[in-house]
């Protein structure tokens, strides 16, 4: 054994120890990063995972003409006007004979949802004939009620029915009278007051319309500008100005787009407030930089070659980009402005400054109609007081997250299949 | 203190002797030759393709290449040597103007193809790259179909209108460029699925389609095996029947097998031009004799 | 002569090549110098020994011809020489064949002298002998220091003196004939002189390629089968 390896055997100890280190840091960082991840989902699903499911409670529901104050079931207006609760109060004291007294009764009412009335009037318009008749109906019940039927033993005592309320419904629940369905409320309605009520239908509309603007805008600037700057622009004091400042536009504070939207977007140019469109603008403001620079990253990862060839063979500086740079490097492009979007998509603050917060119960109807986002519609819920609410927050997030997870493995498809070799 | 660095900064703008001193002390390699103050050998034909008369080229205030004048003789294959760093492939891509690409760079002189001026600036540079056709060191095929990365150049000169000459353009330029027969069955699978010496002539016969009158190489074999080498050597030698050829290369072998006359070029100076198998077996300059030679570091 | 730099390659082995190729040249102009003067000794004093000893030599001359052949050839093949390496070694191949020549002239030589001093001396043509002997041994002298030194000169001068020892060398045959017809019973031992007189001549010729080869070396122009005066217009230009 000659010198040389003994001395490199010695260090060479010392060098695996040193890797061995670098490994177990890696492993660790990841750990973290992971248990991080997975205590993210688990609480979010934890919480979440009731929202999507919720419970009915079964009545024989008589339509009775006098009650409902119906005499034409086909009349819209009297149709509207009904008087759905009086049947189900009606309903609910048959099923309950024995409770009396003005608060027992009204606590009794409170079992099932404000808005069952609603699919009672429904269900009277697609079938004028049931006037009249009874039927044993499935009616949602209140969010106290399906809290408590969800909750677990323990978790009841804290429920915010009275004592009575949870006899009847305990009753309900042992005579099989209740039962568990899937939450269509959820992805059919906007906001409501009452929990069981709300969807975020409304607000994933609203992010749509709010997306559709931004990359309608963002994309075509973004590319545009990266364009010019990368193959057009001579480079000065003025261009290295300008990237400097677009770069430091990357790291601005996203609620400061908002107040630009909101003096300039709303102040100045005098658009609605909470609107999709406006959000829209916003967000592109917020999103170009990022869009800009993973585009002229994709332009300049271009071989010089392609285009030297280009150029060799005669073409213009237009041709070079159009026929052969633009081509090249619209893969990364496009996962830039994918990325972006997503970044955009569970973007808060600037929406917040635009009036994007406001209670919207109604579906928007195209980038003009007032409209929240689910961001925003999770930060509402999340700091509303009813109980529910919590759940469903839980839920949306895990829309939104599946959202921008449908979105990032996009970009990562894209990318594989668009992606040329050269 | 002042550095003798500085020295001769200061004595440059003296005398005509203290620059060619400080000159000569910055080539470390042949300290003990100097240059010489007109290119020696024949640089000059009768009736050239291209007339090129006290070249300089800078790079903001660098000045790469220094006073060089040559002629390109019609259908003749000039070939390029020098050390690296010698301004070889630099002279050679004002010949097209590529190096209008790069910002700093200025190009000075009376660059003529036959009576044009090249750097008149009423001439589209586009029309005289269509005129001169030029052959890169790596192989760069677009990442499109073989036929397309042939039909590109017609197509974008409007050199075909029917599809039919369009497909007899590509045909005969893979022919020329000794292709055809390999490839004739997959036109449409991607040129960059070729092997390099493939990929060379394909961007060869690319060049050609758009008939230029002068095709330049730079260094068109580095990054071929020895085999495509000889085959892009012998197409060479065929193209130069109807094309008038200058190519850069590394390779002195290289340039003695394919080129009829060689210039050599060293920091920025041409050297020595001559007919080729004069500058390898005697060259009238001893610093092309060191080159050729293989004594230089 | 500043452009002969055999030692300034990149690759020392390419020196050491050629550094080889030289010396062995060296070597065998030596042998051979050596074997021309001890073959007229042999033959101006009638002493078979020496001539012996210059017979013996011709083995040890072919060896080194082919040596250095080979090493040309291996030289030419791996390494490409260009421009005045290139020059050298053709300058050198040629050389060899010339050398190896005067090596079998002065063989010749060395087997008439051992005839001479079998048979007898001849009664004429030692003076002429002797005296072109001289011109060709300095031929070859200066021809190979030419070589050593690069020194296209000195081989001009060779070629000046060649035409001087085929002047003398014709008038020693007109002599010596004229001495035969007087004399017809010694024409087999003076026919020995001529013959070592038309070998020295021949030495002469290969002396003079040598010097050519020299010139082509260093000024890479071909003066081959033209005159001395025309050589002087060619290297002028």
């Amino acid at each position: 054994m000659s010198e040389t390896t003994e001395k490199v055997r010695k260090t060479l100890a010392r060098r695996y120890r040193a890797e061995k280190r670098f490994k177990a840091f890696g492993i660790g960082s990841i750990a973290i990063g992971l248990m991080a991840l997975v205590l993210l989902f688990t609480d979010i699903i934890g919480k979440g995972h009731s929202a999507f499911v919720e419970h009915e409670i079964q009545l024989p529901i008589t339509f009775d003409a006098e009650v409902l104050d119906i005499s034409n079931p086909r009349d819209e207006d009297e149709l509207n006007y009904g008087n759905y609760q009086g049947v189900i109060r009606d309903a609910l004291a048959e099923r309950f004979p024995s409770v009396e007294g003005r608060q027992d009764t009204r606590a009794l009412n409170q079992l099932v949802s404000t808005g069952a009335g609603y699919a009672l009037r429904d269900m009277l318009r697609e079938d004028p004939s049931l006037l009249g008749e009874t039927r044993t109906l499935w009616l949602l019940a209140d969010d106290d009620v399906d809290l408590f039927l969800k909750a677990n033993e323990k978790q009841r005592e804290d429920s915010r029915l009275n004592a009575k309320q949870r006899e009847w419904v305990a009753e309900l629940e042992a005579s099989g009278e209740t039962r568990v369905v899937f939450n269509q409320s959820l992805f059919s309605y906007g906001d409501s007051r009452e929990p069981e009520q709300a969807g975020i239908l409304g607000a994933i509309l609203g992010s749509l319309f709010t997306m559709i603007v931004t990359l309608v805008l963002s994309f075509p600037i973004g590319v545009a500008a990266a364009v010019y700057l990368e193959e057009f622009a001579p480079k000065n004091k003025f261009t290295d100005f300008i990237e400097v400042n677009i770069n430091n536009l990357a790291a601005v504070p996203s609620i400061i787009f908002g107040l630009l939207g909101l003096a300039v977007i709303i102040g100045l140019f005098g658009l609605p407030r909470s609107v999709p469109l406006v959000g829209g603008i916003v967000l592109t403001l917020m999103t170009l930089p990022t869009i800009i620079i993973s585009s002229r990253a994709a332009i300049k990862a271009v071989p010089p070659s392609i285009r030297q060839a280009a150029l060799g063979l005669g073409a213009s500086k237009m041709q070079v980009v159009l026929h052969h740079v633009l081509p090249l490097a619209l893969p990364g492009m496009l996962t830039g402005a994918i990325i972006g979007m997503a970044q955009a998509l569970g973007e808060t603050a600037p929406l917040l400054m635009i009036g994007m917060v406001a209670f919207i119960v109604d579906l928007p109807a195209g980038p003009l109609d007032a409209a929240t986002v689910l961001p925003v519609q999770i930060y509402l819920w999340a700091d509303s007081p009813e109980q529910s609410f919590e759940a469903l927050a839980s839920a949306a997030i895990m829309v939104l997250l599946a959202f921008l997870i449908t979105m990032n493995t996009l970009a990562v498809v894209l990318r594989k299949r668009l992606e040329r070799r050269w | 203190m002042e550095t003798a660095q500085q020295l001769d900064k200061r004595s440059l703008g003296n005398n005509d002797a203290a620059k060619d001193k400080a000159i000569k002390e910055q080539d470390t390699m042949t300290q003990d030759t100097p240059y010489p103050e007109q290119t020696v050998g024949s640089p000059y034909v009768d009736d050239p393709k291209m007339r090129l008369r006290d070249v300089e080229v800078f790079y903001a205030d660098n000045q790469a290449i220094h006073g060089v004048s040559l002629d390109i003789g019609k259908n003749e294959v000039v070939s390029l040597i020098g050390p690296s760093g010698c301004g070889k492939s630099t002279f050679l891509r004002c010949l097209n103007r590529m190096n209008d690409t790069i910002d700093i760079c200025r190009v000075k002189g009376d660059l003529r193809l036959e009576d044009q001026d090249l750097y008149d600036p009423k001439l589209d540079v586009v029309e005289l790259r269509a005129r001169v056709g030029m052959v890169f060191q790596k192989p760069n095929p677009f990442p499109k179909s073989i036929y397309d990365n042939v039909a590109y150049g017609p197509r974008i000169h409007g050199l075909a209108n029917k599809k039919y000459d369009l497909d007899e353009i590509v045909e005969n330029s893979l022919q020329k460029a000794g292709l055809w027969n390999e490839v004739k069955d997959r036109l449409h699978s991607p040129g960059t699925g070729l092997s390099g010496g493939q990929q060379q002539r394909l961007c060869i016969a690319r060049t050609i389609a758009v008939s230029p009158e002068v095709v330049l190489m730079d260094e068109p074999c580095s990054a071929l095996d020895p085999i495509a080498t000889a085959k892009i050597e012998e197409l060479i030698s065929e193209l130069s029947e109807s094309y008038t050829i200058a190519i850069v290369t590394h390779s002195m072998q290289q340039a003695a097998r394919v080129s009829h006359r060689t210039a050599y070029f060293h920091l920025g100076r041409l050297i020595e031009m001559n007919d080729t198998d004069t500058v390898f077996t005697k060259p009238e300059h001893d610093l092309t004799e060191a080159y050729i030679t293989g004594r230089f570091g | 002569m500043d452009r002969m730099h055999f030692g300034e390659h990149s690759s020392t082995q390419f020196n050491e090549a050629l550094e080889s190729i030289r010396n062995n040249l060296m070597e065998m102009g030596g042998l051979v110098e050596k074997q021309v003067v001890d073959a007229l000794q042999a033959l101006l004093h009638a002493d078979s020994d020496l001539a012996q000893k210059v017979l013996d030599t011709e083995d040890k001359v072919d060896k080194l011809e082919m040596l250095i052949d080979e090493e040309c050839t291996r030289v030419l093949a791996l390494r490409q020489p260009a421009a005045s390496d290139l020059r050298l070694i053709i300058a050198v191949t040629k050389a060899v064949s010339d050398l190896e020549r005067i090596g079998d002239e002065s063989a010749k030589i060395a087997r008439m002298g051992q005839q001479l001093a079998e048979e007898g001396e001849s009664p004429r043509g030692y003076v002429e002998v002797r005296h072109i002997g001289n011109h060709v041994r300095n031929m070859l002298r200066d021809t190979l220091d030419a070589f050593a030194r690069f020194d296209a000169k000195k081989a001009l001068s060779v070629a000046a003196e060649d035409n001087e020892v085929d002047l003398e060398y014709r008038s020693a045959m007109r002599s010596l004939v004229t001495f035969m017809m007087e004399d017809p019973r010694s024409i087999t031992r003076v026919l020995n002189i001529i013959w070592s007189l038309r070998a020295l001549e021949r030495i002469g010729d290969h002396a003079r390629n040598i010097g050519e080869q020299v010139i082509y070396l260093v000024e890479g122009k071909d003066v081959r089968h033209i005159t001395v005066d025309e050589i002087e217009a060619k290297l002028k230009k």
